[in-house]
């Protein structure tokens, strides 16, 4: 299929799946004595009007674009990697960590550092799990999904016990969270004071990188292959397993990219609960954008539009911002279902018929 | 010592903690049977969850909470069978999304239906009654041990027969397990396919409506946002980890049960409270192993991602 009908069709997909859950949020929203035209109309503001929110907008973008690369590395190759989120906690620390106590190093190298030790650590929290499903056929989606429990509890233990911040103590606040890393591994703010930083760029370096290596590389193809149709690819000389190891890794990998980026980018310290669902968020964003690498990156900042303008929503109205959740769950139940489509495109069929 | 750790306390919570895994896994054990592998288990089980303390707040009785939580949850399985069999949505993919979905909308409907945010606890609200065996519970250690849970608990040792009998013992078990082993077979025979594959959909519904009632209604009366906490996985690991049959998945579930609960009992020895939450990962993680000995025999029918 060219690369145009592609994406047109996947568009197309997105349209009806997100009219579904339009249709959807409304009746909640209505069932609630609130409007959905006003709410909707006060998400899109929230959004995209004014500086502030346009800003926000694509700061949100950020994140959301690089998990759903993540994500969609190993779903492209059919690996169901439900361990985002403890790789977005773990590099989130990994990055504070080297933050904190590493000295005097120049910001380029500093960030370097902590960004590539983020991923280091994400990689080999689920070299366990690629190892157990390329090799030995066990379920990917259970031991990722539970190490992603164990690593967010870990983190949460290991700042609680051993790095909460000294402040903090004397204080006794309750929150989880280290000291602030040092100036030189901050990334600096585009327009300050707003939060949009310096890892836009990752996200777009990122987002280029993934749209080379599926579209113009033979591993790519391989990759691709893999999760479509395995037994092909290994008729065909791929190796499988090796392909399938490599995809979970990299997955963990970005997604303590992800998490060393919001740190460094934002918070400048590791705060318990800082992720807000990146993991399973971007999970969504790969669905949405139907692992394609370009519709991936669209459907992160797809997602980027739905949560900040969702914040908008939730202050000048009474909707709460789960409904956002709501349309976006519903988006991912619809976007598979070929009946759906087929059945659609029947109608149209027979309409231009009798026409 | 080690009274404190192997008492009938521990055991009790044990049968606690294994409950609501038993319900689920039960029901995932009819979805594989039956050819579909569903991760939607966990949002079922909250939904249930949702629905038990709804019902049993609204209509002041933890029964009809029960029924509410079966009834709710049987509608969204069915849902969840119009995306899976009859739109031919991909099943993985569908059942993260309802588990998304499920978290999403138990979290919305916190607002409109208690009046809260994040979570919801009304001691006035009815809970299950805990029944008292007659005759086992006089009986010395064993009357501690077996008597004193409320009626989910003895439903769920019941239907680990009951469903065994139907899955092994009746025509339409067999035809179940004709549709998972060899849909094909199912057709030639003029059956319909779409049609075991809802009723197996509603056996899960129902299975972990009554799981989510017990978490919410068991023993306290209360709802927290994403209460399930992965639950619904652990019984899918049960699933696999037995390749889906029957005896072995409940043995699974109750050893798990009690595995956790002997671990819980480290806490009084000063472990912290995360490695004590993160016990029944691990333990999942451990069920995995035997899965990894096994190797190269295909566990799962490998579902091709057709996006």
């Amino acid at each position: 299929m060219s690369m145009q009908k592609e994406l047109t069709q996947s568009l197309i997909r997105l349209l009806i799946s997100l009219g579904v859950a339009l249709v959807i949020s409304s009746i909640f929203i209505l069932s609630t004595g609130e409007n959905p035209l006003n709410a909707y109309a006060k998400l899109l503001e929230g959004a995209f009007v004014g500086q502030l929110n346009i800003i926000t907008t694509l700061r949100w973008s950020v994140p959301y674009i690089i998990a759903g690369i993540a994500a969609a590395i190993s779903f492209r190759a059919g690996m169901f990697n439900m361990g985002i989120d403890g790789c977005v906690y773990l590099g989130g620390l990994a990055a504070t960590l080297v933050g904190i106590y590493v000295k005097g190093l120049p910001p380029i190298l500093h960030i370097s550092l902590a960004i590539s030790t983020a991923m280091l650590v994400g990689a080999l929290w689920l070299y366990l799990p690629a190892k157990l499903r390329a090799y030995y056929n066990v379920n990917e989606l259970i031991s990722t999904w539970m190490l992603s429990y164990v690593a967010i509890l870990l983190c949460q233990f290991l700042v609680a016990h051993v790095f909460q911040d000294p402040n903090d103590l004397a204080q006794s606040a309750q929150q989880v969270r280290t000291p602030y890393v040092q100036e030189s591994a901050r990334l600096s703010q585009l327009f300050p004071p707003y939060q949009l930083n310096t890892s836009i760029y990752f996200a777009l370096a990122l987002a280029l990188l993934f749209y080379f290596f599926a579209k113009k590389t033979a591993n790519g193809y391989e990759h691709n292959l893999t999760g479509i149709a395995p037994d092909f690819a290994r008729y065909g000389g791929v190796n499988v397993a090796n392909v399938r190891f490599y995809s979970i890794i990299v997955t963990g990998a970005i997604g303590a990219l992800a998490g060393a980026l919001e740190i460094l980018g934002v918070h400048y310290r590791y705060i318990h609960g800082f992720s807000l669902d990146l993991g399973p968020n971007g999970i969504l964003v790969a669905l949405m954008g139907r692992l394609n690498p370009i519709g991936v990156p669209l459907a992160g900042v797809f997602m980027g539009v739905m949560q900040n303008g969702a914040r908008g929503m939730a202050r000048t109205s009474n909707v709460s911002l789960d409904t956002v959740r709501i349309i976006i769950s519903v988006v991912v139940i619809c976007i598979t279902a070929e009946r759906l489509y087929s059945w659609l495109k029947l109608k149209r069929k027979a309409s231009i018929g009798k026409g | 010592m080690l009274d404190s750790i192997f008492n009938t306390h521990t055991f009790v919570t044990g049968i606690n903690l294994a409950t609501p895994i038993l319900l689920a896994a039960l029901a995932g054990t009819f979805c594989s049977k039956s050819g579909n592998f569903n991760i939607a288990l966990e949002g079922y089980m909250l939904i249930g969850a949702f629905s038990g303390v709804a019902g049993s707040f609204f209509l002041k009785s933890a029964l009809m909470g029960v029924f509410l939580a079966i009834v709710v949850t049987v509608i969204v399985a069915l849902l969840y069978g119009l995306f899976c069999f009859t739109l031919k949505a991909d099943e993985i993919i569908v059942g993260f999304g309802f588990n998304m979905f499920a978290v999403a909308l138990t979290g919305w409907m916190l607002k409109p239906i208690f009046g809260g945010k994040g979570s919801f606890y009304d001691p006035s609200t009815p809970i299950l009654d805990s029944i008292n065996l007659p005759i086992i519970e006089n009986i010395p250690v064993l009357g501690s041990l077996l008597s004193g849970y409320n009626f989910i608990v003895y439903l769920s040792w019941l239907l680990i027969f009951l469903l065994f009998a139907v899955l092994y013992r009746t025509p339409f078990g067999y035809k179940l397990r004709a549709l998972g082993e060899n849909p094909s077979a199912l057709r030639a025979a003029g059956l319909s396919t779409t049609k075991y594959s809802y009723m197996a959909a509603v056996v899960a519904g129902a299975l972990c409506g009554m799981a989510g009632a017990f978490l919410s209604i068991g023993s306290l009366a209360m709802f927290t946002e994403n209460m399930t906490a992965g639950r619904g996985f652990i019984a899918i690991t049960a699933v696999v980890f037995s390749n889906a049959y029957l005896p072995v998945t409940a043995l699974a579930s109750m050893l798990f049960g009690l595995a956790n609960s002997v671990a819980i009992q480290f806490q009084g020895w000063g472990f912290p409270t995360q490695f004590i939450e993160m016990i029944p990962y691990l333990l999942t993680l451990v069920m995995l192993v035997p899965v990894a000995l096994k190797s190269r025999k295909h566990l799962r029918k490998s579902s091709v991602l057709n996006l």
